[in-house]
């Protein structure tokens, strides 16, 4: 009796003094889930320059396009080189909405068409973790676009015309794992930017979404992720899907490289097993294994 | 219309078998000399794979010997690498990239990490302890992507 009695004294002392200790946990879990949402968005890939060992996010990594040389910006906690003076109402604007702080606008190298799908939550989450990452005080490269692609005006042109910035509406006739799957693959994971042709103005061919994009702006031929035209992809089993995102390794034992090779070790090789098995099953790929499982057990309680 | 002679044919029939055996052998799109030689010694090393992966999935009988005896031959093959990659042997069909002689030292020493890999793979097969096979699996699956990943280009 004495012992519940001292314990339940010294909880009461201990909420008394630690509303601030609550409040830092808080934060330590949104920083938490926001290194997640850094790791799904696969942020890495484009913002730190391993290639010449820069540091992480600091961006400079050049991304080759039709229309130029993009590098990509500084997105770590320094106050002037990178992001830490931005508040997060400044950061979800820059994400959802390509504008940044000052106003501009940003060239769709920077994947904000598919940002736009990103929840409220996972924004504030992954502001919250960028806070956190070292600050380096160091400027990315400018752009090398020639004019008239250099003129950012031309982006509000642009934007009305190919970025549908509405929010992520589930599809409530569908499962709840692929409704995950479809916001990753279309959303934070971007994997549509890569995986789609682009019409003559940069803009995706939404009529052919994820059909592939024959010869990518490094000259690689990127596969189509639909499973209905007979494309290599469309033979891939779910646990071929995600065994591939997991390690890279293909049906027939090559493993992927170029720059999937980046998106594997950067972003779907650090997925939870659930949400590759979302992308799996949004990608057409049911796990077969879980249904027939499923349909002996509503078998069973229906007999 | 002149009626061929049947030398003249039977040169002509000769021919086309000829090249089409020809083109029966060159696998890999048309490869020849050294890029098909590494070509069909990544498809090698690819099969070794596919087959443990197979067992570490679950769609085949789990075998420590085959693994044991796949991962070996993966290490062996992997000592081949490098001598099959001369300096700008960069012909068609290749999807290999001119970074591997200007990081000469990387793309060798990732030859060298696959060999001690598969060696390590072929151990902890003997050993039957699946868990450890699977990290092995993945870490040999590592090098595979790291190299693939700064060295080569898929056109097709």
């Amino acid at each position: 009796m004495s012992k519940y009695f001292y314990l339940s004294g010294f909880v009461a002392v201990a909420l008394m003094t630690s509303s601030h200790a609550i409040a830092s946990s808080n934060d330590e879990d949104a920083v938490k889930r926001g290194k997640y949402v850094m790791d799904i968005g696969g942020c890495v890939s484009c913002h730190t320059d391993k290639k010449n060992k820069g540091k992480e996010l600091a961006g400079g990594v050049g991304l080759p396009t039709p229309f130029g040389t993009f590098y990509t910006p500084n997105i770590t906690s320094d106050k002037e080189f990178g992001i830490g003076s931005w508040s997060t109402e400044q950061f979800i604007e820059a994400m959802t909405q390509g504008v940044s702080p000052d106003g501009s606008h940003y060239f769709p190298a920077f994947p904000y068409t598919s940002y736009a799908k990103m929840t409220r939550q996972d924004l504030v989450d992954l502001k919250a973790y960028l806070d956190t990452v070292k600050p380096v005080a160091k400027a990315a490269p400018d752009h090398d676009v020639p004019f008239p692609f250099n003129v950012r005006e031309g982006m509000m042109v642009w934007k009305a015309l190919f970025f549908d910035d509405s929010p992520f509406k589930p599809d409530p006739s569908k499962s709840e794992k692929w409704n995950r799957g479809s916001y990753l693959v279309n959303g934070p994971s971007h994997c549509v930017e890569c995986h789609s042709p682009r019409n003559f103005m940069g803009g995706l061919d939404t009529d052919n979404l994820l059909a592939g994009e024959p010869k990518s702006p490094e000259g690689e031929k990127i596969p189509s992720l639909l499973s209905s035209d007979g494309s290599a992809f469309s033979k891939w089993s779910h646990t071929d899907t995600v065994f591939g995102l997991q390690m890279g390794m293909t049906p027939d034992g090559d493993f992927l490289g170029g720059s999937m090779g980046k998106v594997i070790v950067n972003t779907t090789g650090k997925m939870t097993e659930e949400d590759l098995k979302a992308i799996a099953t949004y990608l057409g790929k049911p796990d077969k294994k879980k249904t027939a499982a499923s349909e002996t057990k509503s078998k069973k309680s229906g007999s | 219309m002149k009626k061929l002679s049947l030398k003249t044919r039977v040169t002509a029939l000769s021919a086309i078998i000829a090249v089409s055996a020809t083109t029966a052998v060159f696998a890999h799109g048309g490869a020849m000399g050294v890029v098909k030689e590494r070509m069909d010694l990544m498809s090698a090393i690819g099969k070794n794979m596919k087959s443990v992966a197979s067992m570490v999935k679950g769609d085949a009988k789990f075998d420590p010997t085959a693994i044991e005896a796949s991962a070996k031959s993966m290490a062996e093959h992997s000592t081949k690498i490098n001598d099959l990659f001369p300096k700008g042997s960069l012909e068609k069909p290749t999807e290999a990239l001119p970074s591997i002689w200007e990081d000469w030292g990387r793309f060798a020493q990732l030859s060298k990490d696959l060999e001690t890999e598969a060696n390590k793979l072929a151990e902890v097969a003997i050993s039957g302890d699946k868990r450890a096979i699977m990290m092995q699996f993945a870490q040999t699956g590592k090098v595979c992507s790291t190299c693939h990943t700064n060295f080569r280009i898929k056109k097709d």
